[in-house]
Parts: C-alpha cells; sequence; structure tokens
C-alpha cells in the first residue's frame, strides 16, 4: 500500500512540475536542444518540489539560487528578463508549497501526532495533488496571456515589475522565515501574495501588448509618410502636366525674341522641379520613404548632405525598427542644423552599410548648442524640458534589442552617432 | 579666390599626383580642370590631369598607368560612371574614385566600388575642392606606414598594412605580419601611441590590425583566420571601431 502510495506521490510531483515547466516555457524561450530542454524539465520538478517549512532560510535561499541557476543556464534572453522571471515566479512557488506543506502539518498536529504511518503518507498525498490543478490553472491562464512578452519588454519595463514583484518576494521571505507559532496566521498573507503575483505577469502581459500597440502605431505612421510622399510625387507630376503647356509657350516667345539668356535660366527652373523628385537609397519602400522625407527636409533647409548607404543585405532587422532608427537620429541631426544661423554649416553625413554580417551606421552633424549631460545620460536643451522627444532613448532601445554597440561622441561643433549591429 | 591651402596632411612628395576627368563633354572637362589645377598650384602640388571623353578609353589605359584620383561623369554613353568605377575598381584598388553627376536625384552608393565622394554639376568651386583636399587626405592615410624596431642587430621596418597583430607576453611583443612573425623587446602602451588609428586595443595584451579582422563574435575576433580574445573593457571601443571602419 504504501509503496503504491510512493508511485502516486512521484507522479503527482513530475506532474505538476511539468505544467509548471511549460509555464517558464512560455514565459521566456528555451534552449532548442532537446537534452536540455529534458534536463529543464528535471531541474523544474526540483524548483517545484521545493519543501518549504515555516522557519526555515535554508531551503528558501537554496531554492532560490537554484531557480537563478535554472533561469540561467537553460532559457534565453537577457540576464534582467531572467532574473524578473524569479522574481514573479518565485514567491509563487514558495507560497503554495508552503502552504500545502503546513496545511498537512496543522492537521497532522491537531491529532495529537496519533495517526497511523498509512494515514500520514494519504494525507501528504492529498496536500501534495492541490498542487496539480493549481499549476495546471495558473498555466491554461497564462498561456495565452505571456506569449510575447520576453521579445517586446525593455530594460526599463522589466525593472518596473522587478519592484513590484520585490514587495511580494520580501513579504513572503519575511512571513516564512519568521512565521508565528500559530502558521496558519500567515495564510492569507500567502494567497494575497500568490494573487498579487498573477496580476503581475497579467500586468507584463499587457505591458507587452501596449508596446506592441505603439510599435504597430508607429509603423503606421512611416508607412503614412510613405503614401504622403507618394500622393506629393502624384501631385507634382500632374501639376507639371498641366503647367507644361505654359512652359511651353513661354519658352517659345523666348525664342521668338532669340532671346536665349532668359530661355537657359527658365529652362534651369524647370528641370529644377523636375528633378525634385524621389531617391532609391534602398530597396525597402518604407525605409526609403523615411529616408526620402528627411532627405528632402534637409535639403529644404540648405544643410549640407552626404548620404552614403548600401543596405541591400539588411534581412534580420525588422521596418519599424530600423524606420525608428534612422527617423530619430535624422530628426535630432536636421534639429540640431536648424539651430545654426549660418547656412554655410550646416552639414549633415549618414553612412550605413550592411556587410561582415553586421550593419553599421554612423550620423554626423553640424552643432552650435552645447550638450547638456547629467549622469552621463545627454539631456534636451529644448527650453520647455517636457516638450522633449524620446528620440535617443528610442535608437537605445532598438540597439539594445539587437544586440549591438552604440556610441555617442561630441565636439563644439559636431554630434556623431556610431552604432554596430550584429546581423544573423 | 579660392578657400586657399588648408591643407597640411598631405605632404607634397616628389611623386606627380595622376588625376582623371572622365566626361564626354568637354567645355566641364575644362572647367574642372582649370579649377583643380588652380587649387593644387596653389598648394605646391605638381598634378597631371590626363583627360578622357569616354569610360572605355579610361579603362584601356589602366593596364599600363594607375592614377590617383579619378573624377568620374555617371552620365556618359556607353559605359557611364559606375560602370567605369567598377571596371577600375577590377583592375585596382588604389586611388580615390570620385563621381561627378548633373542628376539632382542621384543616389550616391559608394561601398560597392569604393568611391569617395561626388559633385553636382554644374560644378560648385567650394564644394570641388573640399572633395579633392578629402581625396588627397585619404590617398594620405593609403600610403604604407612603418613601424620601426630599433634592435642591436639593425632596424627592422615593419610595413603595417601588412602587420596582423601586436601580442605582448611579459616583456616581449611579438609582431604579426602576413609573411613572418617577429618577437621583440618593447611595451605594448608605447608601441600603441606610435601606431596609426587602424590598430585597435582588443585586450591589455593585444593590438589588432581592423583591416585583417574579418568577424566578432561575443569576447573574441577572427584576424585573418587567427581567434584573438577580446577582453570586456576593450568590447565598445573595438566594435565602434570596427564600424567607422566598415564605414570609411
Amino acid at each position: 500500500m504504501l509503496t503504491l502510495i510512493y508511485i502516486l506521490n512521484i507522479i503527482t510531483y513530475f506532474t505538476y512540475g511539468y505544467f509548471f515547466f511549460l509555464l517558464l516555457k512560455s514565459f521566456l524561450p528555451m534552449h532548442d536542444s532537446k537534452l536540455i530542454r529534458f534536463f529543464g524539465y528535471l531541474v523544474c520538478n526540483a524548483i517545484t518540489g521545493a519543501i518549504i517549512y515555516p522557519n526555515d532560510p535554508v531551503n528558501v535561499a537554496g531554492y532560490f539560487l537554484l531557480f537563478i541557476l535554472y533561469m540561467f543556464l537553460f532559457h534565453k534572453g537577457t540576464w534582467y528578463a531572467k532574473l524578473s522571471t524569479v522574481l514573479i515566479f518565485y514567491p509563487i512557488v514558495v507560497s503554495i508549497n508552503y502552504l500545502t506543506e503546513d496545511f498537512g502539518r496543522l492537521i497532522w498536529l491537531s491529532g495529537n501526532g496519533e495517526m497511523s504511518l498509512l494515514f500520514e503518507e494519504i494525507l501528504h498525498s492529498v496536500t501534495l495533488s492541490l498542487r496539480i490543478p493549481f499549476w495546471l490553472l495558473l498555466w491554461y491562464f497564462c498561456k495565452n496571456l505571456i506569449p510575447l512578452v520576453a521579445g517586446t519588454l525593455t530594460f526599463r519595463m522589466w525593472m518596473i515589475l522587478d519592484i513590484i514583484c520585490l514587495t511580494s518576494f520580501v513579504g513572503i521571505l519575511t512571513i516564512i522565515i519568521y512565521a508565528p507559532e500559530n502558521t496558519w496566521i500567515t495564510y492569507p498573507a500567502c494567497l494575497s501574495n500568490i494573487l498579487a503575483n498573477f496580476g503581475c505577469i497579467y500586468l507584463s502581459a499587457y505591458i507587452a501588448n501596449t508596446i506592441k500597440t505603439d510599435l504597430e502605431l508607429e509603423n503606421l505612421k512611416y508607412q503614412q509618410s510613405y503614401y504622403n510622399e507618394l500622393e506629393q510625387n502624384q501631385q507634382n507630376m500632374r501639376k507639371l502636366r498641366h503647367d507644361m503647356q505654359n512652359h511651353l509657350s513661354v519658352i517659345s516667345i523666348f525664342f521668338q525674341n532669340e532671346n536665349k539668356e532668359q530661355a537657359e535660366v527658365y529652362f534651369q527652373k524647370l528641370s529644377d522641379e523636375i528633378t525634385a523628385a524621389t531617391h532609391t537609397f534602398c530597396q525597402n519602400s518604407i525605409v526609403n520613404a523615411v529616408l526620402n522625407s528627411k532627405y528632402n527636409l534637409a535639403m529644404q533647409h540648405e544643410i549640407d548632405c552626404f548620404f552614403n548607404i548600401d543596405l541591400d543585405n539588411l534581412i534580420s532587422m525588422d521596418d519599424i525598427s530600423l524606420c525608428s532608427l534612422f527617423g530619430n537620429t535624422l530628426d535630432n541631426a536636421i534639429e540640431a542644423n536648424l539651430k545654426i544661423p549660418d547656412l554655410s554649416y550646416r552639414s549633415l553625413s549618414v553612412k550605413a552599410r550592411c556587410s561582415n554580417k553586421f550593419f553599421s551606421y554612423e550620423i554626423s552633424n553640424a552643432k552650435e548648442n552645447e550638450i547638456i549631460t547629467a549622469r552621463k545620460k545627454i539631456l534636451t536643451d529644448k527650453a520647455n524640458k517636457k516638450s522633449h522627444g524620446f528620440g535617443l532613448l528610442n535608437v537605445k532601445d532598438i540597439v539594445r534589442k539587437y544586440n549591438g554597440t552604440m556610441d555617442i561622441s561630441f565636439t563644439d561643433n559636431s554630434f556623431t552617432i556610431t552604432i554596430l549591429i550584429p546581423l544573423f | 579666390m579660392s578657400a586657399g591651402c588648408k591643407h597640411a596632411e598631405w605632404k607634397g612628395e616628389d611623386k606627380m599626383l595622376e588625376i582623371v576627368l572622365c566626361d564626354d563633354e568637354k567645355y566641364l572637362r575644362t572647367d574642372l580642370k582649370k579649377i583643380i589645377e588652380r587649387e593644387l598650384d596653389l598648394c605646391g602640388h605638381t598634378c597631371r590631369i590626363t583627360e578622357f571623353d569616354s569610360g572605355e578609353t579610361l579603362v584601356r589605359t589602366l593596364d599600363a598607368k594607375t592614377y590617383d584620383i579619378y573624377f568620374l561623369d555617371i552620365e556618359m554613353k556607353e559605359l557611364n560612371g559606375l560602370e567605369t568605377a567598377k571596371r577600375i575598381r577590377q583592375k585596382t584598388d588604389s586611388g580615390e574614385i570620385i563621381f561627378v553627376t548633373s542628376h539632382p536625384d542621384f543616389v550616391f552608393q559608394g561601398y560597392e566600388v569604393r568611391a569617395l565622394n561626388y559633385i553636382l554639376k554644374p560644378c560648385e568651386e567650394k564644394k570641388i575642392i573640399s572633395v579633392l583636399y578629402d581625396a588627397l587626405k585619404q590617398l594620405d592615410l593609403s600610403k604604407e606606414k612603418y613601424y620601426l624596431i630599433e634592435q642591436r642587430s639593425g632596424t627592422i621596418k615593419l610595413p603595417l598594412s601588412k602587420t596582423k597583430y601586436f601580442a605582448s607576453e611579459r616583456r616581449f611583443v611579438k609582431a604579426v605580419t602576413t609573411d613572418f612573425a617577429h618577437t621583440f623587446y618593447g611595451k605594448l602602451n608605447e608601441i600603441e601611441s606610435q601606431l596609426p588609428d587602424f590598430f585597435i586595443r582588443i585586450h591589455n595584451r593585444c593590438l589588432v590590425n581592423l583591416n585583417f579582422i574579418e568577424s566578432i563574435d561575443g569576447d573574441s575576433v577572427l584576424c585573418d583566420g587567427k581567434k584573438l580574445q577580446v577582453s570586456r573593457s576593450c568590447k565598445q571601443n573595438l566594435s565602434i571601431a570596427f564600424a567607422k571602419y566598415m564605414l570609411k
């Protein structure tokens, strides 16, 4: 009979471990190798099987370290995403294990310890099996919520989540390590702790969703600039066709009067008008539209432009990131140039290239205003500090997302951003 | 009058500066020639300007001759400027290419043929001169430089364009070139201060020539087939130097 119960316990143990494993896997991607995943599953069982007694700091700390080790060995992602996952899930593991374990203990104590061994084991199995529906339910609720969390949350977002989770984390540890005699007093705290962290998971999914929507919005904005560009071209063409008759008659008058000089001037003006069209900087039409609109803007303000762009092999970066990278840096560069009153000092150089499995990018502009920095951060020089944009911050996030390197350097009259991003 | 001789890097050498103007319209060549000649004359450079009226004739002479600076018109009949540049690069990697175009919507994509810049017609004198100086600077940078190792047995001249890396071990420094490796007494810091900026520090004990770096991954670089360690503190600098090098 006892062996049967032991076998049942082991099955229980591996079952809820499996749900926990699935949960973590959907939260942060794992390494691809099947063998690694299998070992990961075994370690997962050990973590969810954590034995938590009241007033026992050693186990709490031990399993915490094991969990961290597990995340860093078996999962992909940045260190802060991994650490945050531990902070979100460990309090849940600790709470549920403590509750189920301690609940059994209380019943056992109420019987004054006069129980048969068989009954004790059955009691243990029953409380243990409560964990299966718990993890099943949690996994069931979360699997639709969280698949996009890992890729989209930025460093700052993770940090905010961590701060929230830290409350429940520290709370639960304090409660368990310094549990009072009557342990049932701690139960509501444990339950609310589980709820709080479930809320955190929900919140992270919610934030990720918002960020995704924002990105889509930005994408739409860039598409809009593309359509505007097309529209503008159409209009120019129509206008030109409409005016052609006019132009031709003017020129014919010049010819009749044998006024060669004026005809030449008129020709020049006309040819300028015709050629103010779009440039083909790269094959990607949306990125090209962004580059075009900024290029035209720079030209309008008589900024001396040097564009050298070769993006033919760029496959692994998505359009939005690329548009945002170019858009934000070009906006900043043009804005800085506009503050220079002497037109002959305005200049802008943009170099971008994909080769040697890297995307390299350098944008350099003339400037006049001083760079204001505080704690190594570059601040806005706008008079109304609140109207500053998130240009540089966005660029930094993109570079971080692609594991790239970014460098900002400046002199009294120039400002340069250099970026290197590995391609796959 | 032009901007004057503000260019100091290019030491007027005995070697004559060979400049090519390739354009199928004669009066534009004459214009350009006048400006370039006057400017170089002002700086005391001797130059020979050779004119071609088509890309084909220019390419045909390349077997027998090399030039320092090419001004190529983009809109030429038959072989256009870009195609001409490609043919030039098939024959030689040296020399600076500058495109000249009358199309305001011309898009400069210089990396494929390693072209330096472009000039919009009608040519603005200021722009021509600044591009010309850029080319001269570039020519100077691409000239072979040497690192001299003083030894009791005599001085060894290390051609830097062929030097892959310097690695130090205790008080010795090993210089590895494409042909040989040489070990000598020295300090890496002192060597670094004397090297041009295409040598970059990747480790306390290693200086690498960017021209030989094939790939960077994680904490190492592949330098002409050899894996070299990159220290954490040097990684940022290396990545940025690499980006700048590729964009040159």
